[in-house]
């Protein structure tokens, strides 16, 4: 495989005194699609606010987190970087975001210019500098700038905001692109076009991505590496082959399942049970009290992270030696 | 009788450029009936209209032309007790849970106001009790959970099923869903899409169903009507079924080919059928909306308008070709 970007080591999140992110190990390969997958709850968007330092207040990471970055020959901590530094030298410039519903965050008022040039304003870039990287960049995510620019918000369309959203997250040049769940909003039809822009943009720009999605479906068509994660944690890890074609985990083949193909008409196949609550936590494995394999061992000892196959990693007792 | 019939409804909004107020029809001249204890599916490209027509038959936006009736009574002409009830039995689940939460109140006070406002129950507790019992059909399992949160303490999918729990407990007559599980994974999609119709069935409710996805549509069964909006017009109209085997209009077919299909490998196959994105509603073009972009346009289509003509007797399509 080729040079590690970002790797995420022993990162654990909590809100208050709830642990909802735990033991998250993972690593971004330069110019990779790498997609977070798993259920509604399950700490998707809270281990992409780790990665931005963008959580609130209240949220809690422990003191041997890593996120690592690197960028240059010496990995820097993400984590450790005073906020000045992270927010002149990183955030944006090195790592951007489109949040989770970021289509109703583009400000009603004011043009789309002005998002660009106030953008610009907050990283003291030079207006014609912005300006003109604003043009590329609408250009390379398949809108008409002439036209797009002058527009306010509400003249456009949910994928045009989306294209805006993502050509705003890339005026400072960053590498990494944190995708949340990028296209919910959007019919399958617009969704489709901004994948395949993104796919271009990636190419072009020389882009990494990190894809958070709750819909698998969607994954199978731009991921390159997949993460399942469960009640925060990875439950399994491989490429997006193996994922699909041959998943191991429960929780994973359950999933799966529960895509409706087109023209079936059934009852829905869902994951019985509900989705964990972090406050109690079962033993064992997070998933035993909804998992049709469940034998003792699952809950009594949480399960390790063990490789199946080459680049296939499972944490299910299913596949561990006991 | 209809529980809910829109006749020839129009809404014109403004868009702003400058002095000059620019007007465009965001619906133009569509009919919806929907009959007492029926679910409607309604299907459209991003911006088509989708929301701003669910919206009309809640009266939460006036059409500009034509008329809502609500169990045959027209909404602007009727009593003030008539109307009372009408307003009381049509329910909204909105689309953006990120805005249409009160930000300052729990999910308790947002979910027990309803009750306590509509006098729904006599005590605190058989209050907090249906609350409860609605969270769990949600999914909002166990309740206590999410109680004391705040919306911005809730995931992306865990607000959207309080804007479901919300609409449920007046038991109203009629729910307007729009777009109300985009935010989850296919599992929890599946089971609260069959909670909601066990749920409408159970109260005879009538199902507005807002989604850009086809296959939820099917949990509902073949026979359910589906309309397709283009650019504010339904350009295609039949039950479910017979649309998924049958589509004519060059959008339902395309919108149909867009639909992921969790296969890694069909990423080379998957065509793009109509390219581009819709133009401003500002610059539709004359005759049938989609003729900028549809890959069979001829002469006609750039002239002359097009009408929803009947091909059988459920089948409706508005397209030259037929
Ligand atoms: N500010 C907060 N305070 C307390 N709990 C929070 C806060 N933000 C998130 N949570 C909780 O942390 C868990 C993980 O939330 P997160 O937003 O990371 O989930 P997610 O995987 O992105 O879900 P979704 O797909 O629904 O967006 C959820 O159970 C949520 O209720
Ligand atoms: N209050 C408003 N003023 C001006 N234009 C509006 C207003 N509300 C909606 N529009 C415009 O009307 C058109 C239809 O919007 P609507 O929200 O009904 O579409 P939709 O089909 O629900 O789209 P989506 O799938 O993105 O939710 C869009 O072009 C939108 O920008
Ligand atoms: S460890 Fe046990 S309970 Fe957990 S997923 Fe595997 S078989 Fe199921
Ligand atoms: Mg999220
Ligand atoms: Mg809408």
């Amino acid at each position: 495989m080729s040079e590690i970007l970002l790797g995420v080591k022993n990162l654990n999140v909590s809100y208050f005194n709830t642990k909802v992110v735990s033991n998250i190990y993972f690593n971004i390969f330069k110019g990779e699609t790498y997609a977070l997958v798993g259920e509604s709850g399950c700490g998707k968007s809270t281990i992409a606010s780790s990665i931005m330092r963008t959580l609130p207040e209240i949220a809690h990471i422990d003191a041997d987190s890593q996120i690592l970055y690197y960028a240059s020959p010496h990995p820097v901590d993400l984590l450790k970087v005073p906020e000045y530094e992270f927010s002149n030298n990183f955030r944006w410039r090195e790592i951007a975001m489109v949040p989770q519903g970021a289509l109703n965050s583009l400000n009603p008022t004011i043009r789309i210019k002005d998002h660009f040039m106030e953008t610009a304003r907050a990283h003291n870039l030079d207006k014609k500098e912005a300006l003109e990287k604003a043009w590329k960049l609408l250009e390379a995510v398949k809108l008409d700038p002439h036209r797009v620019l002058s527009l306010y918000p509400i003249e456009m369309s949910g994928g045009m905001k989306q294209r805006v959203l993502i050509a705003l997250a890339l005026l400072l040049n960053p590498k990494l692109l944190i995708l949340d769940e990028p296209t919910t909003a959007l019919d399958v039809l617009t969704q489709r076009e901004i994948l395949i822009m993104l796919n271009e943009l990636k190419a072009k720009y020389g882009l990494t991505y990190m894809l958070i999605s709750h819909d698998i479906a969607l994954v199978a068509d731009i991921a390159d590496r997949v993460a399942i994660i469960y009640a925060g944690r990875i439950v399994e890890e491989s490429n997006v082959e193996n994922i699909f074609y041959n998943p191991k985990h429960p929780y994973t083949i359950g999933l799966l399942k529960a895509v409706l193909k087109l023209g079936e008409f059934r009852e829905p196949e869902t994951i019985p049970g509900s989705t964990p609550d972090y406050r109690k936590l079962p033993p064992g494995c997070k998933f035993h009290p909804r998992c049709p394999f469940a034998m003792d061992i699952c809950r009594r000892e949480e399960p390790p992270f063990i490789e199946v196959e080459k680049d296939h990693f499972v944490s299910c007792w299913l596949y561990a030696k006991r | 009788m209809s529980l809910i019939e829109a006749k020839g409804i129009v809404v014109t909004f403004a868009i702003r450029k400058g002095l000059k107020k620019l007007p465009f029809n965001a619906v133009d001249n569509v009919d919806l009936e929907i009959e007492q204890g029926m679910i409607v599916g309604l299907l459209g490209e991003s911006g088509s209209g989708k929301t701003t027509l669910g919206k009309v038959t809640l009266d939460l936006v006036k059409p500009t032309k034509g008329i809502v009736k609500f169990m045959g009574k027209d909404i602007r002409k009727m009593y003030k007790e008539d109307y009372r009830k009408y307003r009381l039995n049509a329910q909204y689940v909105p689309q953006d849970p990120y805005a249409s939460l009160h930000p300052f109140k729990t999910t308790k006070d947002i979910l027990m106001d309803i009750i306590k406002y509509h006098k729904l129950v006599h005590s605190d507790k058989e209050a907090l009790e249906l609350v409860s019992d609605t969270m769990i059909k949600v999914g909002l399992n166990p309740p206590e959970k999410y109680l004391n949160k705040y919306p911005f303490q809730l995931s992306g999918g865990e607000r959207q099923r309080v804007s479901i729990a919300r609409a449920l407990l007046l038991k109203p007559m009629y729910i307007v869903a729009d777009e109300p599980v985009t935010m989850l994974d296919a599992s929890l999609k599946g089971a609260i899409v069959s909670t909601l119709k066990n749920a409408i069935q159970a109260m005879r409710t009538s199902l507005l169903f807002i989604t850009h996805e086809i296959t939820l549509l099917q949990y509902f069964g073949s026979q359910t009507k589906v309309l397709v909006m283009y650019l504010g017009r339904v350009v295609e109209q039949a039950p479910l079924g017979e649309l998924l085997q049958n589509p004519l209009h060059p959008y339902t077919q395309a919108l149909i080919s867009a639909i992921p299909v969790a296969d890694p490998k069909a990423r080379a196959s998957r065509k793009l059928l109509l390219r581009g994105s819709p133009p401003s509603p500002l610059s539709k073009p004359p005759g049938c909306p989609l003729s900028d972009r549809c890959p069979f346009v001829t002469e006609k289509c750039r002239k002359e308008e097009v009408v929803l003509k009947a091909i059988s007797s459920k089948h409706l399509v508005a397209c030259h070709l037929y």
